[in-house]
């Protein structure tokens, strides 16, 4: 696998909200079957890449590229990216009443496989899942995430990616607001889900969601750019040191090198 | 089948408001004395009270000057024989038949109510379903204390009018302590253009008895106006317990100026549902009249307007006695360049103490050139109450249409699915399954040719 073309690749990523510069050139990239974590600061623009790469309309990539499966997506609407097989779960869920996790869902597979589903294979389907994940099947019949605790949320998300199957998920902050048996089970859900061709993009700011999700590389983000990037060790000494010793050491070597 | 009509007048005589119409359609109705006096009431509270006018707080937002009354015949025949709702043209059975399995049904077509039905058992228990012509001769003492007296032409001009020239209606009376299971039906359907008309329902549901009754009003849409002027006395006796539902669903043609009061006394409880989608220009007033303690009160309404369409919705919550609850809420959808009024008014009135009213608008602008208007207006003589209110307006939400989009739906499928779910929080409410696929399709159907703006 490892010689194999990255099938999702960000080359110098620049991205602007509202004319405000966020994201300052990303490079990023990633294999079939690999896992990605991405970790850092507070406001260094995980969100805002997460929503570049879904395409979320208030995002202005001014420059750079995101190559899938080696076309770039960048001009594409967040329906056709969803179609490709590329799943956002977002950090911030949105609740959508009045239409219920059934029909939600059962609408969005349609949309992504561009098939007919029965409404009761869909429901045998949604179950199924439903179980795996340990979610109570009482919520298919709730609106979608309306009145959901923000625990709940992210599991709904975790169960919307299990229905949808994509080829790449991008969780940011999945684990956020969790209880410590939660991350447990959403950790275990993803990692059921998770199959050789899929590949996984997650943002987190703890390495315990990251032992059960085990990442091939862990990239730290600072200021909109990817400062450091390592092993799944590189996580764990993170939560040691956290960023600012950290970073003052990547500095220092960086400065380092640039004298000799 | 019952029937009601005065055929003997020349229509032509009864073209415009006045004193020689009235007097035709008075005579010619042949009602006991104490219905003509009621005519004559509202004749004379018409004659002097003046038309409102801009001016007028209730009027300042609808400009209803295209009514041209001269223009009008206040009483057309219904033009069409049926026996029952199998003899009823096609387009009318559509619109009745919502899958529901219906305990009562009344029709009425123009000014003359043509076929009603009761189940038998329903008849046994001593429920009455009958043409209003006919209830005031078989049960004047059911009738005679409450027509003309929930709507009266003291409320206003437009009142006042109707109890002049109602025709046709329907009287509806549920024995105490009786449960009606399965729903009544009234529809008010127009098939003429350039007419008036003036129906009428008064349902009384005695003490302890339930019943779910469903006024519909519906047209085709034709080309010249025609008007609208309907009003419903509603009375919920002493732990009654009634579920309203009105759907008005006119063709675009229609002007409608319409009344409900619904009044509910000791420990009644009251579940209303008002959904309105037709129309050129509308102007309904619905007022929730507690007069009883311990009532609970609970309103869900719906409009949704496109094109030049024109809403002016006024609710009122009227607390007249303590420890009474009411929880309402209105949500509209306005497309095109259509405009909407809403008015909220929670009233709660001395002595009403332990008041519990709540009352939210939520509208959604589906398009820059759409315009709605909400007016709160709390009026609280009283310490010791809680009284709630929220008002907003917005278009279809960003982030919402992005959460969706990124789930696969395109923009436009995301934005009519946004849209449904607002809906649905109301349509839920609606007490029958077939009635609530009905206001869905419906929905639909307004949505239809809508693209989200960017
Ligand atoms: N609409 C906006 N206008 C201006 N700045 C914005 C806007 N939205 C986000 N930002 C800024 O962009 C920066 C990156 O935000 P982003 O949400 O991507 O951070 P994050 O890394 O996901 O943070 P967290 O770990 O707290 O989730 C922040 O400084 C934020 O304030
Ligand atoms: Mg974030």
């Amino acid at each position: 696998m490892a010689t194999e073309q990255p099938f999702f690749q960000i080359d110098d990523l620049h991205v602007e909200i509202e004319e405000n510069q966020i994201l300052r050139g990303v490079d990023l990239s990633v294999k079939r079957g690999e896992i990605h974590a991405i970790m850092g600061p507070n406001g260094s623009g995980k969100s805002t890449l997460a929503h570049t790469l879904m395409g979320h309309p208030s995002y202005e990539a001014t420059a750079g590229q995101v190559l899938y499966n080696g076309e770039d997506i960048l001009e594409r609407d967040p329906n056709d990216r969803a179609k490709l097989g590329i799943f956002l779960a977002f950090q911030y869920p949105l609740a959508i009443p009045g239409v219920s996790t059934l029909n939600f869902l059962r609408t969005s597979l349609k949309a992504v496989k561009q098939e007919e589903i029965s409404a009761r294979e869909f429901r045998r389907h949604l179950l199924d899942k439903m179980d795996m994940l340990k979610i109570n099947r009482e919520f298919a019949g709730r609106y979608l995430n309306d009145g959901f605790s923000g625990g709940e949320k992210k599991r709904m998300e975790i169960l919307q990616m299990a229905v949808l199957e994509p080829q790449l998920a991008i969780l940011d902050e999945i684990d956020s607001g969790l209880d410590i048996d939660a991350i447990r089970a959403v950790g275990e859900g993803i990692s059921s889900i998770m199959h050789p061709d899929m590949s996984i993009v997650i943002i987190t700011h703890y390495p315990r969601i990251l032992h059960y999700v085990k990442p091939d590389y862990v990239h730290i983000m600072v200021d909109g750019e990817i400062r450091q990037s390592g092993g799944f060790e590189l996580a764990e000494e993170l939560e040691a040191k956290g960023y600012d010793v950290l970073l003052k050491e990547v500095m220092v070597a960086s400065t380092q090198t640039q004298q000799a | 089948m019952s029937q009601s009509s005065v055929e003997q007048v020349p229509l032509t005589a009864l073209q415009g408001v006045t004193a020689a119409a009235w007097e035709q359609i008075s005579q010619a109705c042949a009602e006991p004395a104490w219905v003509r006096d009621l005519r004559q009431e509202a004749w004379q509270a018409y004659v002097d009270t003046p038309m409102p006018t801009l001016q007028d707080e209730d009027w300042r937002r609808t400009d209803y000057r295209e009514l041209a009354l001269d223009d009008l015949l206040l009483y057309m025949p219904a033009g069409l024989d049926a026996a029952s709702e199998a003899d009823l043209p096609a387009a009318l059975r559509s619109s009745l038949d919502s899958g529901d399995e219906w305990g009562g049904l009344a029709v009425q077509v123009n000014s003359e109510v043509v076929c009603t039905r009761l189940d038998e058992s329903l008849r046994a228990q001593g429920v009455i379903l009958a043409p209003l012509a006919e209830a005031v001769n078989a049960h004047p003492e059911l009738v005679r204390p409450h027509l003309g007296q929930i709507v009266a032409p003291a409320d206003g001009k437009f009142p006042a009018l109707h109890g002049a020239f109602r025709a046709g209606g329907v009287f509806c009376y549920v024995p105490p302590d009786t449960a009606v299971e399965l729903p009544i039906q009234m529809l008010n359907w127009m098939s003429a253009e350039n007419i008036a008309v003036f129906p009428h329902v008064l349902l009384v549901a005695d003490q302890g008895s339930q019943v779910t009754f469903v006024e519909r009003y519906a047209s085709q849409t034709l080309q010249a106006p025609a008007f609208s002027c309907p009003a419903t006395e509603v009375v919920v006796k002493d732990g009654a317990q009634v579920r309203h539902v009105t759907i008005q669903d006119w063709g675009d043609h229609v002007i409608e100026l319409g009344y409900q009061r619904l009044r509910v006394a000791n420990d009644g409880q009251l579940h209303t549902i008002v959904a309105a989608t037709g129309g050129k220009l509308v102007k309904n007033y619905v007022d929730n009249s507690f007069v009883g303690s311990g009532v609970e009160g609970f309103h869900r309404g719906f409009f949704f307007t496109d094109g030049v369409q024109h809403m002016d919705y006024k609710t009122v919550q009227d607390h007249l006695a303590p420890y009474s609850t009411s929880d309402l809420l209105i949500k509209g959808a306005l497309r095109d360049r259509s405009r909407a009024v809403f008015t909220g008014v929670i009233n709660v009135r001395k002595g009403s103490k332990r008041t519990d009213a709540y009352q939210e608008n939520r509208n959604l602008l589906l398009s820059k050139r759409a315009r709605s208007d909400s007016i709160p207006i709390l009026e609280i003589d009283n310490d010791d109450v809680r009284c709630t209110h929220g008002s907003a307006t917005g278009q279809v939400d960003l982030d919402e249409l992005f959460y969706v989009m990124s789930h696969g739906l395109d923009k436009h499928s995301a934005a009519r699915m946004l849209v449904e779910g607002f809906f649905n929080e109301v349509t839920q409410h609606a007490p029958l399954e077939g009635v609530r696929a009905q206001l869905a399709a419906r929905i639909r159907q307004k949505m239809s040719g809508w693209q989200v703006e960017d």
